[in-house]
């Protein structure tokens, strides 16, 4: 969140960030929140003033500044809670992977972030779910 | 004068009695000479404090320090520093917190929060940018630091207030109690806790909408590059980091420096129990604080045993020893239980380890019976024991009520020869590296400047390790790079400390987290970058920063009335000779101990009392204050 807020704004302030991390301490857990590219986004359909678009060449999501007026239907149709509200400024934040070069995955020391290609996007849960399925052939044999 | 950065420039004052809050610049000259932290709280509370106030009186003042590097995401700013009087030594106390307390001040708005006074009635206070309310605390009095900090984000509706509270512990005045933040995350030592609970304020709320800036982006972003690569490059290195705390007991055990049942042996024979092999096998993940890539916390959640379920961030290598080892318990689900519980509560767990160790001391030499201890059979090896007795203690019941003020006075009252293994330097119950084995240690517990503490300084990584510290062939030139250091000799030790207060231990004033063993140039250049305050490009000024911290703090505790005595000897206990083990027949010795005290008084150009002399205060630059000579004169 802090490398994203200096990217975008110069400033180091999380509530300016395009990503979020929820924190649950107690069950040891954090989930980050940012924008996954829908193909069909929500938001783009939404918009009554045509003021988000498709990067064609990095797939970001990208809010024209000039044509929106902040009334945060985006926000609502998010399915992912992606869409933030500045609240120095009032206008909506929305992560446009800096160019496609993220700085927030650069940063993530564990990796939990990940910039892949689409043919690569579900390679993590492809094995998770064949692993499974050959634990219990392991078993059956 | 170029830019300035980092800082928010602004110090929030409230008073809790008067229910009033304001706003006052910070003395940016200060801010050059001290940065943050540990010096500029120091400094600050020099000036703010009546000497000699009883701690657990409306006239102590609590100051929430950070420094220029909070609210950054240079690796390591995710720290905080609470600074007061302490109501367990009676001198100086600075205590540090991890997770997102000290960035969200800097969000609000402000470097320094300093609390004065006492709320009429139990209070939190809610800080919301420029917003201060003092709320009725009546329905969380008594509640423990989880349920507090739950119910405040309940009532405020929202998740992301961050919160420091304190539980029971603090409300009844345990001289070491802690406040808890996320948590997780204790501001541990010296009682802070019982501080806040003396002026009835159960918790601060914070919330900040703000940013923070820097004076040189550019060279700022190169070098948090810098350390983030190196600590990615460099993780086998970091002993204290990645994996947790508890990698320090494969080091400490096997040299015979690991605290064992009150400090009478050095080796714990089921130390397996306790390692990081262990623990790992109720992990859950690794967490970090804010911003910090270390992540060094270790989630667990006990897998089996009598004490299943239970989870927490931990245990700490201080308190797998503490409430460990050095109980002779070897049962890491009753240790889980026991941290939790002090988390909960809101104790040190040092402290509350040392303090049971000697109860448990009393309790096997007859000191204590069983009619004492309301039936606990508190002796050592029994983990079901110390999770009882952690109750009793934070809501000074029973036995409780003696326990609850700490080894020095408890054993005071107590006589019967229990002082001589009540293990404490200044009223500070002593961490977990065996003075008697390390003499480093032992003359680093004797002059760390809130007592028996490992922060300050920390020569047992030269003793046993062959760590030198960062900065030690600066210091003293590049023929003592790999010199032989015998623990057992009070050769190179003043050095040692002397090297680590000027070096390493200035980040105390930034704040970067002293997990972050980074070489020097990475941080001295990220503290230009940061602040703009370009005279410490010369290393000389960095050498000074540190000396003013240490001067600083020794011209506080002087006026508080410490004197070369306090400092002089250990506990009995450390010259007793440990009798098994890979340090068998160690033990410290008064004349080495004279002689490194002497050694450290010399380097520090203080003079034979230990007293800093007018011209070695010049020389760190500091002009505008003496030694407060009306104490000195009886």
């Amino acid at each position: 969140m802090l490398i994203c807020s200096w990217k975008k704004e110069n400033k180091i302030s999380p509530t300016k960030a395009r990503i979020k991390v929820i924190d649950k301490p107690k069950e040891g857990m954090s989930v980050p929140l940012l924008c996954m590219q829908c193909s069909e986004p929500a938001c783009v359909t939404i918009c009554p003033f045509n003021a988000i678009s498709k990067n064609s060449e990095t797939g970001a999501m990208i809010i024209d500044q000039t044509r929106c007026v902040g009334c945060k239907l985006c926000m609502i149709a998010c399915p992912y809670g992606a869409i933030r509200i500045d609240p120095e400024k009032g206008s909506m934040l929305l992560c446009d992977l800096c160019d496609g070069d993220p700085a927030c995955v650069k940063i993530c020391r564990v990796k939990a972030l990940e910039w892949v290609p689409k043919n690569k996007a579900d390679a993590i849960l492809k094995a998770s779910v064949a692993g499974k399925i050959m634990e219990t052939m392991r078993g059956a044999t | 004068m170029g830019k300035i950065g980092g800082y928010k420039q602004r110090i929030l004052r409230i008073n809790l009695a008067t229910k009033k809050f304001s706003f006052e610049p910070l003395n940016m000259e200060w801010a050059r000479k001290y940065v943050g932290g540990k010096g500029l709280g120091a400094r600050i509370l020099y000036d703010e404090l009546k000497p000699k106030a009883d701690p657990l009186s409306p006239d102590n003042k609590i100051i929430v320090m950070t420094g220029p590097f909070q609210g950054t995401f240079f690796p390591g700013s995710s720290r905080c520093a609470m600074v007061t009087k302490s109501p367990l030594t009676g001198i100086w106390l600075d205590t540090y917190a991890g997770g997102d307390f000290g960035a969200e001040l800097k969000y609000a708005g402000y470097d320094i929060a300093i609390i004065e006074g006492k709320a009429d009635e139990p209070t939190y206070l809610w800080i919301d940018d420029e917003n201060v309310e003092f709320r009725s605390a009546k329905k969380l009095w008594g509640t423990g630091c989880w349920d507090t900090e739950d119910a405040i984000k309940e009532e405020l509706g929202d998740d992301e207030v961050r919160v420091a509270c304190i539980g029971p512990a603090g409300e009844n005045l345990v001289k070491f109690a802690c406040i808890s933040t996320k948590y997780y995350r204790q501001f541990g030592r010296g009682g802070a806790g019982a501080v806040l609970g003396s002026k009835n304020l159960k918790a601060i709320a914070l919330r900040g909408s703000g940013s923070v800036e820097v004076a040189d982006p550019e060279k700022f972003e190169e070098a948090a590059d810098e350390a983030l690569r190196y600590i990615m490059e460099k993780n086998e290195e970091y002993i204290f980091g990645i994996g947790g705390t508890g990698t320090l007991i494969d080091y400490t055990n096997p040299t015979g420096s690991f605290p064992t049942r009150n400090f009478s042996s050095g080796y714990f024979e089921e130390a397996e129990k306790l390692s990081l092999r262990s623990q790992h096998k109720h992990r859950l993940r690794e967490r970090a604080c804010f911003g910090c890539p270390v992540a060094c916390g270790q989630f667990i959640k006990m897998r089996e045993g009598k004490y299943a379920g239970t989870a927490i961030e931990g245990p700490e290598y201080e308190t797998s020893c503490l409430l460990g080892s050095n109980l002779g318990v070897s049962d890491i689900g009753a240790i889980a239980k026991a941290n939790e519980l002090c988390d909960n509560l809101g104790l040190d767990t040092i402290s509350t380890g040392g303090t049971i160790a000697w109860a448990m001391e009393c309790y096997e030499k007859g000191i204590f019976t069983s009619a004492d201890t309301g039936g606990i059979d508190l002796r050592f090896g029994n983990g079901d024991a110390v999770v009882q007795i952690v109750e009793r203690i934070a809501k000074r019941e029973g036995i409780g009520n003696i326990l609850a003020e700490g080894t020095r006075i408890a054993s005071k009252k107590v006589g019967k020869g229990s002082e001589d293994f009540a293990v404490n330097v200044k009223g500070l119950e002593l961490p977990a590296y065996h003075p008697g084995v390390s003499y480093g240690m032992a003359l680093a517990y004797a002059v760390n400047p809130r007592g028996g503490c490992h922060l300050s300084s920390w020569p047992i990584g030269t003793d046993l390790l062959n760590i030198y510290p960062l900065g030690w062939v600066d210091t003293f030139g590049e023929d003592r790079r790999y010199v032989k250091v015998d623990p057992q000799k009070s050769d190179y030790k003043a050095e040692l400390v002397y090297s680590d207060h000027v070096t390493f231990r200035s980040r105390f004033c930034f704040i970067i987290c002293d997990f972050h063993v980074l070489p020097l140039e990475i941080h001295q250049k990220a503290m230009i970058a940061c602040t703009g305050f370009d005279e410490y490009l010369d290393k000389n000024e960095f050498t000074k920063l540190g000396l003013r911290m240490i001067n600083v703090l020794r011209l506080f505790n002087l006026r508080e009335g410490l004197r070369k005595e306090d400092e002089l000897k250990l506990p009995k206990r450390i010259y007793e000779p440990i009798p098994y083990g890979p340090s068998k027949g160690f033990a410290l010795k008064q004349e080495e101990m004279d002689k490194m005290l002497a050694d450290y008084y010399k380097l520090m150009k203080w003079d034979e009392n230990g007293i800093p002399t007018k011209e070695t205060l010049t020389a760190v630059g500091i002009t505008d204050l003496e030694p407060s000579t009306t104490n000195l004169a009886g």
